[in-house]
């Protein structure tokens, strides 16, 4: 009897004791502790500020993130008194992560709002308004200067400012086509390659189409996905969904049911017309192989894209062939297109003050930026002659420990080094591209869903049933459209774009 | 002595086996095959037992760019799964056998305490908060394997209903009158009989831990290196699905994302994740049936 | 045999410190129950006050339990809906299909491998449990290579064998119930049978071996042993099962239809439902609301079944009641 009352008090001692050694370790990740090792480790400024900042990748955390944050800590502390902890997270768990992390207490800074929803975190009262005690004024007074007043003022939430965009392409080619250049040589379509972006009218596009599927029957001429019926339309969705839209590029603040305009009814019809003609897989709603790689695989010709300067090159790598891009619409810079993710500061920040220090910085201090997203010169990256950089000697993408390809959510990617492989002018390009797009006159304009949550979830399930055999042009627009309709204005769609329009209303007068 | 009854239910049994194995592993061998074919001959022909063109570049891709940490993950995930299996079987045993006691003051309200657990839980935030705030978990093994895996109301109730009604009272009883304590009793007396329950709940546990890729998602933010072999694949196999789908913001990584062999990595995964538990299975089946069986022989 | 007095060493004759002494006498069993209920306590009693986010407007800056109340407003969206009918349907047709299916195939396995022996045995054994380490989303692409309109095995090798046109299976409704029995039974037989196998191992091989004096059958044998015998754990596995009939398997109605809209009104269920309407939203107080919801559904069905059970046969429900 007491050997097995002594056995088991053993067991739960070594129990007890591994739970409280994993505890113990668990500290060194805990809030407190970081914090203390801010201000401990960091001895000789005695006020240096040890603050978190946090985005994504695609990949989880870059092998050399370690060094990368030592090297911004020697700009950082030397030049602003702050210490900087980078916590990356993976695409896949960067939303829980972020919103476990923020409501649970833990100490986050700076971070990007990428894939958490910048306006959902707002409604819940994650985030920091950057104006509140002159915050921006007084420490980030740079920011508005690298960013523009215009954009910023984009990314208020009812008057207030809570985020930050970034530099990088805000506009979007509407209505833009990459088919692969070998089936057009094909037809005998000539291809003009002194432009980037080919611009022909609808009908042509069809008519390249239809040839496309005579010469080569047994390839799926078109591929929709389901981005395509926003990147091929001039349609502004408001708050980032199709319940309520602006359309004709967002000229006139007019909240209307998208299901019921013309546009939607003319593009589901042609969906509809590829349809019946062939061209579209019958796999299509179901097949979830991305197009670039079907085009790789020599299975599929076209698919529609997002023009941007550089796109024809980044359309070429990805599909691993020549592509054609055309462009039947034009730039647009939609209503939520800046305040997409912003860099924001969370309610658990030690400091808001050195938080904005540190966002400024990014934002203005071409050494730090190009730390940030292209590594440590001589390890990560070098700059050639030309002035653009390029893959340290005995480096590339897949042995390089920072070459995390997430350039384009940094804070200012202007101020860094163009990569080589791209026009060197890629930087002025893009903000070309960006100021002469047209411009959606509800730019900034957020959602409350508060209210209409309950409609909300209803709409969004009637959405999803039908939006693929509506857009994919499945089922007869005559009837299917019709019948969506009907369910989403039962499920209470009508709701929805009234209280849009209040808000919007209310919005509009404000500014 | 085998009667013709005998032999034509032993026949009857191996068909209906045989055609159900059958159906258990022709997708799995698909899944098999799949993760060997060229990744171009697939999107063309769709899947099939018999590729035009055989290659092995998804095991390749995955290991090129990530081998040493595989390797540590599949480590990681014995260790799991070996001490999340043992210190659940002792607190789960111990609780059940305690339940099963017929006049246990309070068994009651405990065995409802132990039941109310399996319907209602606190939701994902407060069980984060709890986890990190109060035990500090995040980014250790205690990560992995002490939320909701360790031990739960299901099991319990299982077992202790397996104590109740497979360990007859009579023979604890002679124990008791022969001097034993309740140490004792339950060491050499309940828990010999007990091991067919003790094995299917050691193997239940086995296979959840095993295929749990949650706990590190959630608890595992900065330590990736306590990643398990599940947690890897996942992570790995989500990021692919959403480096591919967001193919337009990525300029720079376009060159390389063209390299992934999406479909048949995907499968190579599948198969990385099971390969393992088809190796050892033999050898922990043969102790399972050893355990089932001597349980099975009886006063 | 519920009242037999099994500590008849440690008896007190004093009535009044009866209660007392037996107490006592169980504090060693206390003490092996004590690990089990200090976790349970940690990982699901502490965080259980968490709950009350679903009656919360949830604002992190004022945290979980300052946030300001609305009452029942975010559980609206699960009533006011059209397809609040559909999905609480599918839900529990769905489930019940499981249990009657998965417990009848899990039961016949048990019983003919538990009649098996030798190598084969082990093999067949190895080979069920084997789908239900792979993930929902594979399965749905092995679903997938098979039911794909354009390359699928089904449309392209064994329809032409019986002469049948190809169909589009991902946008006709009235297949997908049998197919989601069918891969929900194919992923979990060889899960479920183990605790059936491993309860017939348990049984008392005298009352086979005096039935097989008397000359009975397999078949008998089956019928007046085997399944009396079964009679508690099938009752108990299924109660449990009912507890968990408002939750569906997320993965299994998502990920193997390929969440193909044209499916909803076969596939949609309260998760699968709650998951769409909450990925735009992000609302943690609106999913939370969800779950309750789930588990009291549950836990009244479940302890109404159990009293059922109860007034049937007391030894066998989930929780027996008394002290």
């Amino acid at each position: 009897m007491k050997k097995v009352v002594a056995l088991f008090l053993v067991l739960m001692m070594i129990f007890g004791l591994v739970a409280c050694g994993k505890a113990d370790k668990g500290n060194d990740a805990g809030q407190t502790s970081e914090a203390d090792q801010g201000s401990d480790s960091d001895t000789a400024g005695g006020e240096i500020t040890h603050l978190v900042m946090s985005f994504m990748t695609f990949t989880g955390a870059p092998a050399d993130t370690q060094k990368v944050q030592d090297a911004m800590n020697e700009i950082l502390t030397e030049k602003y008194g702050i210490e900087v902890e980078l916590q990356i997270s993976d695409y896949a768990s960067y939303k829980q992560n972020m919103t476990l992390a923020l409501s649970g207490g833990e100490q986050i800074d700076v971070f990007n709002t990428i894939t958490t929803g910048y306006n959902s975190m707002v409604q819940q009262g994650y985030l920091v308004d950057l104006e509140e005690n002159d915050l921006l004024k007084n420490y980030g007074a740079g920011i508005t200067e690298a960013v523009g007043e215009e954009y910023m003022n984009a990314c208020r939430v009812n008057g207030k400012l809570y985020g930050l965009p970034n530099n990088r392409d805000m506009a979007q080619g509407r209505g833009c086509a990459a088919i692969a250049t070998e089936y057009l040589e094909g037809i005998g379509y000539t291809v003009d390659n002194s432009t980037e972006i080919i611009k022909i009218p609808v009908d042509e596009l069809n008519e390249i189409y239809a040839e496309l599927h005579d010469k080569y029957p047994d390839v799926e001429v078109y591929r929709p996905t389901i981005l395509s019926m926003s990147q091929f339309s001039n349609v502004d969705l408001l708050g980032n969904n199709a319940f309520g839209v602006l359309l004709n590029y967002g000229k006139e603040l007019e909240v209307e049911n998208l299901f019921t305009s013309d546009f939607y009814k003319e593009y589901c019809a042609r969906m509809y017309d590829y349809n019946q003609n062939g061209y579209i897989s019958k796999d299509a709603a179901t097949d979830t192989t991305a197009v670039t790689e079907l085009v790789k695989a020599g299975t599929l010709m076209s698919y529609t894209t997002g023009g941007k300067p550089g796109i024809k090159q980044q359309e070429t790598n990805l599909c691993g062939r020549p592509m054609t891009i055309f462009q039947t619409l034009d730039d647009y810079v939609s209503s939520a297109a800046v305040a997409s993710f912003p860099w924001s500061i969370s309610i658990n920040t030690v400091s808001a003050e050195a938080s904005m220090k540190l966002l400024n910085a990014l934002y203005t201090d071409p050494d730090l930026a190009n730390i940030l997203s292209w590594g440590i010169e001589g390890t990560h990256y070098k700059v050639l002659d030309s002035g653009m950089s390029t893959f340290a000697d005995g480096v590339d993408a897949t042995t390089s420990g920072w070459s995390h390809n997430v350039t384009w959510q940094m804070p200012n990617q202007f101020i860094t080094y163009v990569w080589e492989g791209n026009d060197p002018a890629l930087w002025e390009n893009i903000k070309t591209f960006n100021t002469n797009a047209q411009k959606s006159s509800a730019s900034g304009f957020t959602f409350d869903t508060t209210n209409v949550a309950t409609e909300m979830t209803s709409v969004q399930n009637v959405y999803d049933e039908y939006q693929k055999s509506v857009e994919y042009g499945f089922v007869d627009p005559g009837t299917g459209i019709e019948e969506m309709n009907a369910k989403m204005l039962k499920a209470g769609l009508d709701k929805i774009i009234t209280e849009k329009q209040t808000q919007l209303d209310a919005w509009a007068a404000a500014k | 002595m085998k009667t013709r009854e005998d032999k034509i239910y032993d026949t009857i049994g191996h068909v209906i086996m045989t055609i159900l194995s059958l159906v258990a592993i022709i997708p799995i061998l698909l899944m098999l095959v799949s993760s060997a074919t060229d990744n171009n001959a697939l999107l063309q022909n769709g899947y099939s037992f018999f590729p035009e063109k055989w290659s092995l570049f998804a095991y390749e891709w995955i290991f090129s760019s990530n081998s040493a940490v595989v390797l540590r993950a599949y480590g990681m995930s014995f260790v799991l799964t070996g001490s999340g299996v043992t210190i659940s079987l002792i607190i789960t045993t111990l609780l059940a056998y305690g339940l099963s006691k017929k006049d246990l003051p309070f068994r009651g309200a405990l065995t409802f305490m132990v039941f109310f657990t399996m319907l209602f839980n606190g939701g994902l935030v407060s069980t984060y908060i709890n986890y990190t705030r109060v035990f500090h978990v995040k980014d250790t093994f205690a990560g992995l394997l002490v939320p909701g895996l360790l031990m739960n109301a299901f099991n319990v109730l299982l077992m202790k209903s397996y104590f109740v009604t497979g360990v007859p009272d009579e023979i604890l009883e002679a124990a008791y009158i022969d001097g034993a304590g309740e140490f004792q009793t339950m060491y050499a007396v309940a828990l010999p009989m007990a091991k067919p329950i003790i094995a299917t709940i050691g193997m239940f546990v086995g296979i959840s831990y095993w295929n749990d890729w949650n706990n590190g998602f959630i608890y595992l933010v900065k330590n990736t290196d306590l990643y398990s072999i599940q947690n890897l694949l996942n992570r790995l196999m989500q990021n692919i699905q959403a480096l591919s789908q967001n193919a337009s913001n990525l300029s720079d990584a376009s060159q390389g994302l063209a390299q992934i062999p999406t479909a048949t990595v995907r499968m190579a995964m599948a198969t990385l994740g099971i390969l393992p538990i088809v190796i050892i299975y033999p050898f922990i089946q043969k102790n399972f049936v050893k355990g089932i069986t001597l349980g099975g022989v009886k006063g | 045999m519920t009242d037999v007095k099994i500590h008849k060493r440690a008896n007190n004759n004093e009535s009044s410190s009866k209660k007392r002494a037996k107490l006592k006498r169980f504090i060693p069993i206390y003490i092996m129950m004590l690990p089990g209920l200090v976790y349970l306590f940690i990982n699901n009693y502490m965080p259980l006050p968490g709950l009350i986010v679903a009656f919360k407007q949830y604002n992190a800056k004022l945290g979980i339990y300052g946030s300001k109340f609305i009452g029942f407003k975010n559980f609206e969206y699960l009533f006011k809906t059209t397809d609040a009918w559909v999905i609480t349907r599918n839900t529990i047709l769905y489930n019940i299909a499981f249990i009657i299916v998965n417990t009848v195939m899990a039961i016949m396995v048990a019983v003919i491998l538990s009649e098996l022996n030798g190598k084969r045995k082990k093999a067949y054994q190895s080979l069920i449990l084997l789908p239900n380490l792979i993930s929902t989303v594979i399965i749905g692409y092995l679903v997938f290579a098979f039911l794909s309109v354009e390359n699928g095995f089904a449309n392209n090798t064994i329809l032409p064998l019986f002469g049948k046109e190809p169909i589009d299976w991902y946008s006709e409704p009235r297949y997908w119930p049998f197919i989601i029995i069918f891969v929900s039974a194919w992923k979990s037989v060889g899960y479920n049978c183990i605790v059936y196998l491993a309860t017939i191992m348990g049984f008392d091989r005298s009352y086979y071996e005096s039935a097989l004096v008397d000359g009975a059958t397999r078949w008998k044998q089956f019928q007046y042993i085997t399944l009396p015998l079964l009679k508690p754990t099938i009752i108990m596995l299924t109660l449990m099962a009912v507890g968990r009939i408002f939750y569906s398997d997320f993965g299994l109605f998502y990920q193997v239809p390929m969440n193909q809209g044209a499916l909803y009104s076969v596939t949609n269920t309260i998760d699968t439902y709650v998951y769409r309407g909450l990925l735009q939203l992000g609302n943690i107080s609106m999913s939370a609301a969800a779950g309750l919801y789930q588990s009291i559904v549950g836990f009244i069905l479940v302890l109404s079944a159990n009293m059922l059970v109860r007034r049937l046969d007391k030894d066998s429900a989930l929780i027996q009641g008394g002290n």
